[in-house]
Order: C-alpha cells, then structure tokens, then sequence
C-alpha cells in the first residue's frame, strides 16, 4: 500500500510541483514556511481541493487525475484529517464527534460507541467523553480530534500541525501520544508541522516544500 | 423620546379601550371559536410547508451562486414586494376553476382548489415563505464551511453532513425563520380572502372573522383583534427570549 | 526527490463528476424537486397575471389607467362594461404619499435616538418593540384605525380643513372628514415606521465612528456631529427605508379600506371622505365579480405588482449603492 502524488497543487494562482510517494508505516514529516502550501497538500491528498494537473493515487486506485477527469470524492477516500483549526463538530458530544465517521460508514450504534470510547482512551481522553465540544480546552479538543480521525479507521492519516495550539506543559505529554498513536497506525502518515523537533522525533523521514 | 410614544401610544390606547368586562363572553362565540381552530390549523400547516419546501430551497440558494440562482432568488423574494391581495388574486389566476393550471386540475383529477382549506393554506404559504427564505439562507451563509470538509473526510454522505452538520449549525435561525412565517401565515388576509374566501367553518380564519364582525360590531372586533395580537406578540416575543439565551449559552 | 517544473499552463478550475449512492441521489432529487417545484409555482403565478391582465389591456388600452369609472356590464346589455383604474391608482399614491410625509420625519428620529441617544437596555427594548410592532397584523390595525384613530384624527382633520382650508388640498366640497385619505394615510403611516425605522437605524449604526468622535473633538455638539456626519451618511439608508414602507403602503389592503370611503373619483382634496386605493378595491368587489371584472381586477392587480416592483426596486438599487460606498 503507498499514496503517490504527481503534479501540481494550489489553490488561485499559486501553484506547488509535488512528486512524493509515501509508503504504509511511513509517517512523512513536511516542512516548509507558512504559506507554501502544506495545508493545500493535505486538502488536495483529502479531496476538499482538486489537483491541478497531474494524479494522485492509492494502493493502485487513482483518486484524482487532472488529465483522466478521475475524482473520488472525500467520503470515498478513506482518508482522516486533524484540521490545523480542528473543526469538531460544536453541537456534538465528545463521544458523538469521535463516533460520526463509523457512524457515516455505517456502523452500528453499539459498536461505534465502543470503538469510540477505545480511541478516547487511547489518546486518554476517555474522561472526556459526555463533555459538549464547544467547551474543550485546546489541548482536549486536540486529543479528540486525532481520536476522531483514528476512530474512522482511515488508510491515510493527515495531521496538519497537532502540536501547535497547546502550551508547552501539555505539548511533551500531547506528543508522546502521537507517538504512540502513530508507531500504531498501519496505513499511510503524513504530519505537517513548523516545528522541527515534532518532525525529528515523529517523522521517518521529511520534505520540505517551497 | 415623543417619537417613540408614537408608536407605543396605539398599543397602550387599544389596551385601554378594550371592554374588559366583556372580554371573554365576545370572544366565546361560534364564530371567533370556529376561526380561532381554522387559523391555527393552517398557520400551523403553512409554517411545516414553508418550512419543508423553503429550507432545502434556501440550503441551495446558500450553496451556488450563478445567474440561474440569482434569477431564482429574485422570483422567491417576489410575493414579498407583491401587495398580499394581489398574490391571491395571482393565485386564482392560476388555480382557479378558470386559472390556467386550475382548469388542468379539474378536468384531470377533479380537484378544485379554491375556497377550500388547502387554498387557505397555500395563500399563506405563498406568502409567508419568502420570509423564511430569506431569514434561512442568510443563516445558511454563515455557516462553516470547513466542518462540511472535515464531515466529508470522515465518511459522510451529502445527506448526512446536511441533517447532522448543517441543519444544527443553523437551528436558532431555522427556528426563527419559521415562527416568523407562522406569525406571517397567522396574520394573512389580503391573499387568503382573495383565493379562499371567506366562509364560517370552512375557510373563514381569524383575521378574516375579525373583519367580518367589524362590520357590524366594532367593539367585540376590537376585542378579539386584541386578543390576536396577545397570542402574536407572546408567541414572538417567546421565540426571541429562548433564541436570545440560545445564543448567550 | 525530483521537483517537477512550475507550469502554469492547466490552472483552471475543473469540473468535477462525483458519482454518488443512491440514498444521496434520492435525497438530491427531492430536495432540487421542491425546490423547482415552488420556484415553477411562483415564476407561473406571475406569469399568469400577467397573460390575464394584458386581455384587459388589450381590450381598454390606455383609458384602463385614465378613466375612473368601473362599471359591469348591465344584464339587458344597455350599456358595455367599463373598467378603469385611475381614481384608485391616484388614491393609492395619495395615501402612500401621506404615510411617507409623515412617517419619515418619525422614523429617522427614532433611527436617531435608538442609535446615538438611547442607553443600552433601553434600545434593546425598543427594538424588541418595534419589531413586533411590525408584525402586527394589518386587521389589527384596521380595527384600531377606525375605533380609535379615527375619532382623534377627525378633530385634526377639522383644526387642518378651519386654518388652511385655503389650500386646495385641504378643501372639503362637503363638510365630512369621516373615512379620508387624511385618516387612511396617518394610519398607514404608524404601520410602516418600523420597517423605516429599522432600515435607517441599520444604516446609521454604520456610519463611520472615528468621523463622529472626530467632530465630537473638534468642539461640535452630539447633535452638530449628527448633522454633518451621520445625517448625510445614512440618506440613502434612509430613501431605502422610505421607498420599502411606500412599497407596503401602495399595498395595504384591509387597514385602508375600514378607514377609507371607497368612491370611484379622482380626488386630492385629502380631507374629504373619498378615496380609495388598487388593493382594497381590489378585496372589495372581488367576491360579487363575473369572470370579465375577474379579469379587470387582475389586470388592476397587475398594475399595483408593477407599481410596487418599480418602488421596490429603486429601493434596493439605492440601499445597494450606500452598501458599497460605505
């Protein structure tokens, strides 16, 4: 199992030449200064913006190809997210957050809510649980939004920059989570940070765009 | 200051003059009783219609923005420059049993619609829908985007991001929307008289009672319009003080 | 790691096809159903009017808008139908036109006060207020009007009719101040001042703090730094706000017909207990009307669609302009 991408990104008229293959187990660290286009690589690697020239693929299926007119769109593409702004649903329950992307699949009520109350465990959370999502502090409402993307059981996993809203007491224990989280993760990583020392010690290897 | 006193004075003067003694014994009659049940079940029914056919409506309006939904937002927003008698008279130009989609009707399925109930209704919802629509779509606007994407990301379907993201996002100006096209449909005359006419028992509601009675009775007219505007204005004034803290929270 | 060259050749958007599960298209398809649905009802309604009115046109041409009486025809045939619409026409605008003259000058002092003299709560409240206000139904009104309006207002048509009755719009042919335009017009002017009011007030609370605060500290007044910042900011809020109230007011229907004489005659002098205007018309001799007066009245309806559309418009393409300016 691998992602390729091959072509051009960007949203208007700025435009980024990416060539990257990324393999399962893998976590790719990209680096870059702000506004090169990292958060737009991840967005076009989801499908919230399409490529603009060239395709992108996984395992063997091409998830967008500018050429081919081939598009799958987000909900096809198994594919997780932990927004930089987070965007955890504020109407929701902690529990209710972490359960929509098994519930969007399909998946039973019970079950959801046992794979869920694990994944809040998993990133120790599961405190959390009963909370409303709009009154989370920052560092809480991070651990539920990578336990929300995990719980989706993705193929790949796309963190843009999770260490970067939390205070430095929190951001140490925050990272050895994901370190967690991430040795465990078999599909396809990709994280986004400014931060060297995250890329270092969570990355296996990075690029640095721009 | 004085201006002010302008606008309250006419409430302040109808409280006033309003024969309490008599409150209840004028509003207790056949009539009144009949067009209170018919105003409430038609208002009632023409807020759930504006409401089913207006927010899907409004959600689309949000969501493009061509010329064909420009041309479209223009003609929703019509009924609401269209003086309401005019709108009924509209409507019986095409429904009527002489109206060009009315006579189809008729002759197709032998359903005629005018001075029914259903006309009734239809008046109102004519009217009072482009209310809503606007009232939802500028909500609809406002809504965040970026959640849309993250819902997508994690799996959901078009339907399911707009009855568990969206919907709930927007639900105090949903809600606003349509209690303000209730007090709309509550409050109709100009297009329900015109399209349904004005029948005890059958299409007469209150609005229309009122201004039957006050042809013969000014002061038991002038009791049950206050007491209309009692029900109008607390159900209102409700709305705005659950929305308020609704929104404070 | 190669790095492809920057082109900048394919950078326009694509279309993209998203093939969907059959839920969301049954979804979809509901949704775009209604929505056209209701779209196609209101686009045909109005296109139906207007098929309906043109047969009168076509059959009165100019002397529908010039010619005041509306008259069926006789059973024996003695005399054709005759259909005009110019008293009620001239009646509409006259009414209109006194709700606007006298609600205007209310409104922007409410606008004025609400904005930059009312404490806090206090404009809370009353905005509250006005909004219900103008939620009340029109019946209401017309009730109100004529129990309670019209006795006052006939005192001041009186005082009006003894001091300038030598101007000849407050002349009065006979002395009956009862159900005038005068009344119809004061009444119609409470019921439109708070959609002015709301309006304007929108436009003042926009207008440029620093430039008010600046006059403030150049010595002027609060009211001088009104004057020569707020009052000619807000103008065209305050048109807009005029010509949506006169939009309501050329429609009202059943507030003006309890407190106005209907008489088929052109009059002005607004003093006097005949008028008339489309809309109330309109209600009135709708329900005893064959199908060829059917067809008068819509055409009449027609012309009261097209007055307060061109009202409307004018409102919206001013308040538009003041948007972008500001």
């Amino acid at each position: 199992m691998s992602l390729s991408v091959v072509g051009h990104i960007g949203k208007g008229t700025h435009t980024i030449p990416i060539d990257v293959t990324v393999e399962a187990g893998e976590v790719l660290g990209i680096a870059g200064r702000n506004g090169v286009g990292k958060t737009t690589l991840m967005e076009t690697i989801a499908g919230i913006v399409p490529l603009l020239s060239g395709s992108l693929s996984f395992d063997g299926v091409t998830w967008d190809d500018a050429s081919q007119k081939v598009w799958k769109s987000p909900e096809q593409r198994r594919c997780a997210v932990v927004f930089q702004d987070l965007r955890l649903f504020p109407h929701m329950s902690v529990l209710q957050n972490v359960m929509f992307g098994l519930r969007s699949r399909g998946i039973s009520k019970n079950e959801a809510q046992s794979t869920a109350r694990m994944k809040l465990d998993l990133v120790s959370a599961e405190h959390l649980v009963h909370r409303k999502a709009m009154g989370l502090s920052g560092g809480e409402a991070q651990r539920v939004a990578l336990a929300r993307a995990i719980a989706a059981e993705p193929d790949v996993l796309l963190l843009d920059e999770p260490l970067s809203a939390i205070d430095a007491g929190s951001r140490e224990q925050l990272r050895s989570v994901l370190a967690d989280v991430l040795s465990a993760f078999p599909g396809v990583a990709l994280l986004v940070s400014h931060d060297a020392k995250d890329l270092t010690s969570l990355a296996t290897r990075t690029l640095t765009l721009g | 200051m004085l201006a002010i006193l302008f606008v309250i004075a006419p409430l302040l003067s109808v409280i006033i003059r309003v024969p309490w003694s008599d409150f209840w014994s004028s509003l207790n009659t056949t009539a009144v009783r009949q067009s209170l049940v018919i105003s409430i079940q038609t208002s009632l029914i023409a807020a759930l219609l504006a409401a089913v056919l207006g927010i899907p409506l409004s959600w689309w309006l949000a969501r493009t923005n061509s010329k064909v939904s420009r041309v479209i937002r223009t003609i929703c927003i019509a009924p609401m420059v269209l003086p309401p008698v005019v709108a009924g008279i509209a409507l019986l130009a095409a429904f009527g049993r002489r109206g060009v989609l009315g006579e189809q009707l008729f002759n197709l399925w032998g359903i005629s619609l005018p001075f029914t109930k259903t006309a009734v209704v239809l008046a109102q919802v004519f009217v009072s829908m482009p209310f809503l629509i606007l009232a939802v779509e500028a909500a609809f606007r406002q809504t965040d985007e970026g959640l849309e994407d993250a819902a997508r990301t994690l799996g959901a379907s078009p339907t399911r991001i707009f009855f568990s993201v969206v919907i709930p996002s927007v639900r105090p100006a949903l809600l606003a929307g349509v209690v303000l096209a209730w007090a709309r449909s509550f409050g109709e005359f100009g297009a329900s008289i015109t399209f349904a006419g004005s029948f005890p028992g059958r299409t007469q509601t209150l609005p229309m009672s009122i201004y039957e009675i006050a042809s013969y009775d000014y002061r038991q007219a002038l009791v049950v319009s206050v007491f209309m505007m009692f029900v109008s204005v607390a159900v209102l004034a409700g709305m705005r003080e659950s929305w308020a803290s609704g929104r404070t929270r | 790691m190669k790095l492809l060259p920057v082109s900048d050749t394919e950078v326009s958007p694509r279309i993209l096809k998203v093939s969907r599960g059959t839920a969301d298209k049954v979804f979809r398809g509901v949704v775009l159903a209604g929505a056209m649905f209701s779209v196609a009802v209101l686009g045909l309604i109005c296109a139906f009017l207007l098929y309906r009115g043109f047969e009168i046109f076509k059959d009165f041409g100019f002397s529908f808008f010039t010619s005041s009486r509306w008259e069926a025809a006789a059973d024996d045939g003695s005399s054709p139908a005759h259909y005009g619409v110019a008293a009620m026409l001239v009646g509409s605008i006259v009414v209109a036109t006194i709700a606007v003259v006298l609600a205007v000058p209310f409104a922007m002092s409410v606008a004025l006060y609400l904005e930059y003299y009312a404490p806090q709560f206090l404009k809370r409240t009353l905005v509250s207020i006005l909004d219900l206000v103008a939620s009340i139904p029109s019946v209401i009104w017309g009730i109100w009007g004529y129990t309670i309006l019209m006795p006052h207002a006939m005192g001041w048509s009186k005082t009006l009719n003894h001091w300038l009755g030598w101007i000849p719009i407050f002349k009065v042919p006979v002395p009956i101040f009862e159900r005038s335009p005068f009344i119809a017009g004061t009444l119609l002017a409470m019921m439109i001042l708070p959609i002015i009011t709301s309006v304007t007030r929108e436009v003042y609370s926009q207008a440029p703090r620093d430039q008010v605060d600046a006059a403030y500290g150049l010595g002027s007044t609060k009211w001088g730094a009104i004057k020569t910042v707020v009052l000619p900011f807000g103008k065209s809020g305050l048109v807009g706000g005029t010509m949506l109230g006169l939009g309501r007011a050329l429609g009202e229907t059943i507030a003006v017909y309890l407190v106005l004489n209907l008489v088929f005659k052109v009059n002005f002098h607004i003093l006097a207990s005949v008028g008339g205007n489309v809309a109330s018309m309109i209600a009135t001799k709708f329900g005893e009307a064959g199908p060829y007066e059917l067809k008068a009245l819509m055409a009449a309806g027609l012309v009261l669609f097209l007055l307060t559309l061109g009202v409307n418009f004018l409102a919206s393409a001013i308040v538009n302009r003041s948007k972008k300016i500001a």
